[in-house]
């Protein structure tokens, strides 16, 4: 133990230093991302650096969202794998939020068709916001106001049947006639 | 018709299964809010269920989605936990049907999954007007709290402080170099700049500290017998202190020493690194 002691001593302060610059490195990197958040919030876009914080991209496809730049928000997703659900749910939130007031303004300008859809992408972005996180509640003020505009109606055909459960076919619709040719 | 008999018969409900479910309350629900169904099942001996017939999930209905199915296994006794979600947007308190779901044991027998109903209410108001000044507003921007890693960077820095010290402190060096308890390794230090007859001196009044009064070379085994870790050095130290007697009182002859050497030595014995 008396030889080993050195050993282990310098193992200790070596793990110390990974440590310390592990923290420090992150350290580093959480003054960046809120550099840069600040400065979305204020109304400056600026570029993440790769591997930001799950919370600096939701604040960029906040930025993007509310300008309505609705793809390059979209395109933030790919950061907020790891992210809460409380920040995804906010994320499609946001989104749902921006294809809404796109909708608001074609509705305006009497362009119901293109209105319906984003109204129609709005729910679903509001769908899958309440999928990360079912208690968000302006969610889902939000998906019953765009319920009300476009209605989601059954499905095509006998309309309240789960696919899942049609019942077994254990006969073919149109029993097969022999018709061999003579 | 007859000829179908049998095979009805076949995929009729086995009636030996045992299902026991608790049913997410009837009431009380809102657009997007999740419904938990949890399902045991209890099997006769020997059956199984056939894993391909268990409900996926999916979208069961434009209103309704089946978000997760768990299942657990304990014997013959399984235990289903279903993850519904309500969609239905509802302009006045309706009550809703989950239908039942048909599943399959591997003997071809059939076992329901039970239904249930819910009723769910509106969040406004039916009259509400749905116009832009409605919407909810945007989330918040959320700032990274940098204190958790703040004070991870402060807990490291302790640790690797406090490793630095005890390992200053084991090897003797600074500020721990001067320690009276590492009397070999502060002679080492010292007497690699002194000459032969200071040096020789020196490390004697270190073994002199190390065995706690004066030490001559008559007294050389009682010192190895009390500080057993320096016999490896035995004949060497039996030497310097031969040469020592033959020096400073021409006592016989001995060969010249490298008393640097040897004192690096008993300093690395004393702070166990041999």
């Amino acid at each position: 133990m008396r030889r080993l002691l050195p050993a282990l001593l310098l193992i200790w302060v070596l793990a110390g230093l990974a440590a310390l610059a592990q923290a420090g490195l992150m350290l580093w990197g959480q003054v960046q991302d809120n550099r840069a958040i600040r400065s979305l919030a204020a109304g400056t876009d600026l570029p993440l650096r790769a591997g930001a914080d799950p919370r600096a991209h939701e604040a960029r496809a906040l930025y993007l969202a509310w300008r309505g730049r609705i793809p390059e928000a979209e395109a933030q997703a790919g950061g907020l794998d790891r992210a809460s659900p409380l920040l995804q749910a906010e994320f499609h939130y946001a989104i749902g939020n921006a294809r809404m007031r796109r909708a608001f303004d074609q509705l305006e300008a009497n362009r119901i068709d293109d209105a319906t859809t984003e109204v129609n992408l709005a729910k679903t972005a509001y769908r899958q916001a309440l999928d990360a996180l079912p208690g968000h509640y302006d969610s889902k003020v939000n998906l019953d106001l765009a319920m009300r505009l476009v209605r989601d109606l059954p499905r095509e055909g006998n309309g309240e049947e789960d696919p899942e459960v049609q019942p077994q076919r254990l006969w073919t619709d149109l029993p097969g006639l022999p018709r061999g040719a003579p | 018709m007859i000829r179908a008999l049998p095979i009805l018969l076949l995929a009729a409900p086995a009636m030996a299964q045992d299902i026991s479910v608790q049913n997410p309350r009837a009431y009380g629900w809102w657009l997007g809010d999740e419904l938990v169904q949890q399902v045991q099942v209890t099997l006769p001996p020997g059956a199984a269920l056939d894993p391909a017939s268990l409900p996926r999930a999916r979208a069961v209905d434009y209103w309704l989605d089946l978000r997760a199915v768990e299942r657990q296994d304990d014997g013959n006794r399984i235990s289903l936990t279903l993850r519904y979600q309500n969609f239905y947007a509802a302009l006045e308190p309706s009550t809703r049907q989950v239908p039942h779901f048909p599943m399959r044991l591997m003997d071809g027998s059939r076992l329901d999954l039970p239904g249930f109903s819910y009723v769910t209410s509106p969040l406004r108001p039916i009259l509400a007007p749905s116009r832009p000044d409605q919407l909810q507003p945007d989330p918040p921007y959320h700032l990274i709290d940098s204190r958790p890693t703040l004070m991870r960077l402060a807990l490291s820095g302790v640790a690797l402080l406090a490793g630095l010290l005890m390992l200053s402190r084991h090897q003797g060096w600074f500020p721990f170099h001067a320690r009276a308890a590492r009397p070999f390794t502060r002679a080492a230090r010292r007497l690699r700049r002194l000459p032969e007859p200071e040096a020789r001196r020196s490390l004697h009044r270190a073994f002199d500290a190390a065995f706690g009064r004066v030490l001559i070379g008559a007294d050389l085994d009682r010192f190895l017998a009390q500080k057993p870790q320096f016999a490896p050095l035995a004949e060497r130290l039996r030497g310097f202190f031969a040469a020592s007697d033959a020096r400073f009182f021409g006592a016989g002859s001995a060969p010249d020493q490298d008393i640097a050497a040897l004192a690096r030595d008993l300093g690395a014995i004393e702070r166990g690194r041999r």
